[in-house]
């Protein structure tokens, strides 16, 4: 740079336009070779690319967070977008005069396309074009070079690169050297939405316990399915709200089913991303009336195309101005992103029911319930005995009657507040722990000892 | 290279008291004698007549803006009038830009006497602001087309590679030192294209290595006067017409 004091936007812009002059020599020097056809696709590819390295580096932070950032994946992407009457500098220069709607179609174009970064679709579908291998090899080279400079690019925006950032070059100079040839099969394993959707139904049905649960999830997610067929087939379908109150003690298994949940609308399609953001009062709620707003909306940002999963619901009650703040933004949100987001609140029975009836925008949208009953002291000792067994544990049959006494009478001493599963992986600690001291003391350590738990390890 | 190009392209300062730095650039473009007759308000009467544009860059903390500067000199009747300056281009037959944000304004007149006879000279200055992102893509330009409106005319011509070279000189000089820095510095190389264009900017008047030699040469009295009055044509005119007139009085 000429000059490093001139203001960081200007100098945003100088980047850009460097940015904007690479991909038209990219462009001019190596797509003339291909079909009109391959041209799209490829070019397409590249897009997705470079937007995934975007959310990539910057963990799907959101816009406001990121603008600089986000200003060159618009770059990338007017730049890559053919047949559009505006110039790519001129749309960041001019951005706060752009109107709401053209500024969120940028926004979500870096969003919606960007991938799971496992592969560069661009290098593998050029691995795959029958055209000559020298032609190949070029374009290679180039595509390789201009997303390294795009990425130099951003991590040098502010002028220093952090241990992540490095962390995130090796591991896009490791993609840039994979052997494409080879992800074809691994593609093909990891994009498998059907094998996905069974996997989770098989995770589902190993849970302990949740009988009930585990049907209505099951019943959902076929609903979800034949509701996605009947789309795909051009039929109407029926609307259905997804968003849902998780109502039970701590420990139950809340957080574990929402995680299954959103992972199987993810094979479905229905959510792009699939992924789960848990969240409480403390992170949404700020110091201020009306940071709140913009705290709430930060989190409901990260969880667009997944599943937002608010424990302890309640603590946003009407009484208070921040969380009925919060709520607000909240039910906006879902409003303005009906497809894009689904909302669990979580919590005790009792105030669940209160918190849903204290605002009728709450009782309209969530409409789904699924209640987790306290799991029996049997069904803890089954827990507490298949995380031994995972861990190559044997427990003692005089071990294992005992720990029946123990869990029950934790359950009658600690009533409302007993933690279930939690209190059980606790438990599991403690026993382990004890096992380890036991052993460390014995004179010949023999295999079988280092996996054997006896009565003396549990807790009095 | 970077330096020298920096070196010929832009003078930096900065006011440490207001925080305020400016870049200014080291060459006008300029239109003069036939360029403007019978544009704007000048007619064949006008002693003297001249339009410069200046390229200036200011700054403080994280605002920023470029200025196109013009000064406007004219001895003629009429006022010019410069505060309604408007000015269009068309980059590379595809891009229009429209200048019109005037961020400044200046007149003053001075009377001066020729024999028996006084004449007065007016001088205008107005700035039209550049988005960076106009700015860029001028700099990027292989042809400019520009319409400078003001009064009740109009000079549309086309930039000539020397004036194109002055924006994208600047550009490098202020922003970016890599940007097109060989075909810059080729342009003014000794060895390069050494061809003036009277009717243009006012850099082919030296290179950067004429440069270099000035810097070593020792200068008489005389050149200093010319190099002085080449460069405040504004100032020594009028003083020279005045002494002029003085002296035709005294001899008649």
């Amino acid at each position: 740079m000429a000059n490093s004091k001139i203001p960081n936007r200007t100098q945003l812009l100088i980047k850009s336009d460097k940015l904007r002059k690479s991909i038209q020599s990219f462009k001019s020097l190596n797509l003339n070779k291909l079909t009109d056809l391959d041209k799209g696709i490829i070019t397409d590819k590249i897009k997705g690319d470079g937007y995934s390295i975007v959310t990539n580096l910057l963990e799907y932070n959101i816009f406001e967070e990121s603008q600089f950032e986000y200003a060159l994946s618009f770059v990338w992407s007017i730049e890559f977008t053919e047949k559009l009457n505006f110039s790519s500098i001129e749309v960041i220069d001019k951005w706060e005069y752009l109107d709401e709607a053209a500024q969120s179609v940028l926004i979500n174009s870096v969003k919606d396309n960007s991938h799971s970064f496992k592969y560069l679709e661009s290098l593998f579908y050029l691995n795959n074009l029958n055209i000559d291998a020298s032609i190949k090899q070029k374009i290679k080279n180039s595509i390789e070079t201009l997303i390294i400079d795009y990425f130099t690019l951003i991590v040098n925006l502010d002028n220093q690169i952090s241990d992540f950032e490095k962390e995130k070059y090796e591991e896009l100079k490791r993609l840039l050297q994979l052997d494409y040839s080879a992800v074809k099969e691994d593609s093909s394993n990891t994009f498998s939405s059907e094998d996905s959707l069974e996997e989770t139904l098989k995770e589902l049905e190993e849970l302990v316990g949740l009988s009930d649960i585990k049907n209505e999830v099951k019943s959902l997610i076929n609903f979800a399915k034949v509701n996605e067929i009947r789309k795909e087939k051009g039929l109407p379908t029926v609307s259905l709200s997804l968003h849902s109150v998780f109502f039970g003690p701590p420990g139950t298994g809340k957080t574990t089913i929402a995680r299954l949940i959103s992972k199987s609308f993810k094979s479905l399609g229905i959510l792009k991303k699939g992924h789960l953001v848990e969240t409480d009062r403390s992170q949404l709620v700020a110091g201020y009336v009306g940071q709140t707003a913009i705290k709430t909306k930060q989190v409901l940002d990260k969880a667009l195309d997944g599943v937002l999963f608010i424990d302890e619901a309640y603590s946003l009650s009407n009484d208070d101005e921040f969380g009925k703040e919060a709520i607000d933004t909240i039910l906006k949100y879902m409003e303005d992103n009906r497809d894009r987001l689904i909302v669990i609140v979580a919590g005790y029975e009792n105030e669940m029911g209160n918190f849903i009836n204290s605002n009728p925008g709450l009782k309209s949208r969530f409409n789904k319930y699924f209640s987790f009953p306290n799991y029996s002291g049997s069904e803890l000792v089954d827990i507490l005995l298949r995380i031994t067994t995972k861990n190559k544990f044997n427990m003692s049959e005089d071990a294992t009657n005992k720990l029946t006494y123990i869990i029950n009478d934790a359950i009658f001493a600690e009533g409302k507040q007993f933690g279930n599963a939690r209190y059980v992986r606790n438990l599991y600690e403690k026993i382990v722990q004890n096992q380890f001291m036991r052993v460390s003391q014995l004179e010949n350590i023999e295999e079988e000892h280092l996996s054997e738990i006896t009565i003396s390890d549990l807790p009095n | 290279m970077k330096q020298k190009i920096k070196d010929y392209f832009v003078e930096i300062n900065s006011d440490k008291f207001t925080k305020v730095k400016t870049i200014n650039c080291k060459h006008d473009i300029t239109w003069k004698g036939k360029d403007l007759k019978n544009k704007f308000m000048l007619t064949e009467n006008s002693y003297m007549n001249e339009l410069k544009m200046g390229i200036d860059y200011r700054q403080k903390d994280e605002v920023d803006s470029v200025f196109f500067t013009f000064n406007y000199a004219n001895s003629d009747g009429g006022y010019p009038g410069m505060t309604n300056i408007k000015m269009y281009l068309i980059l590379d037959d595809d891009k229009n830009i429209e200048l019109s944000e005037s961020s400044g304004f200046d007149h003053s007149s001075r009377s001066s006497r020729v024999g028996d006879n006084y004449i007065n000279v007016y001088f205008e200055t107005a700035q039209l602001a550049v988005s960076m992102s106009d700015f860029i893509s001028i700099a990027n330009a292989k042809k400019i087309e520009y319409s400078i409106r003001f009064g009740n005319g109009s000079l549309e011509k086309i930039f000539s590679q020397n004036d194109i070279m002055i924006f994208k000189g600047f550009y490098n000089a202020a922003f970016d030192d890599d940007f097109e820095t060989e075909s810059i510095y080729n342009k003014f190389n000794p060895s390069g294209n050494k061809k003036t264009n009277k009717n243009s900017s006012t850099i082919h008047a030296e290179s950067l290595s004429e440069i270099e030699e000035n810097n070593y040469d020792e200068n008489t009295t005389w050149d200093n006067i010319k190099n002085w009055a080449a460069k405040n044509p504004f100032i020594f005119w009028p003083i020279a017409i005045t002494l002029l007139g003085m002296w035709v009085e005294k001899c008649g």
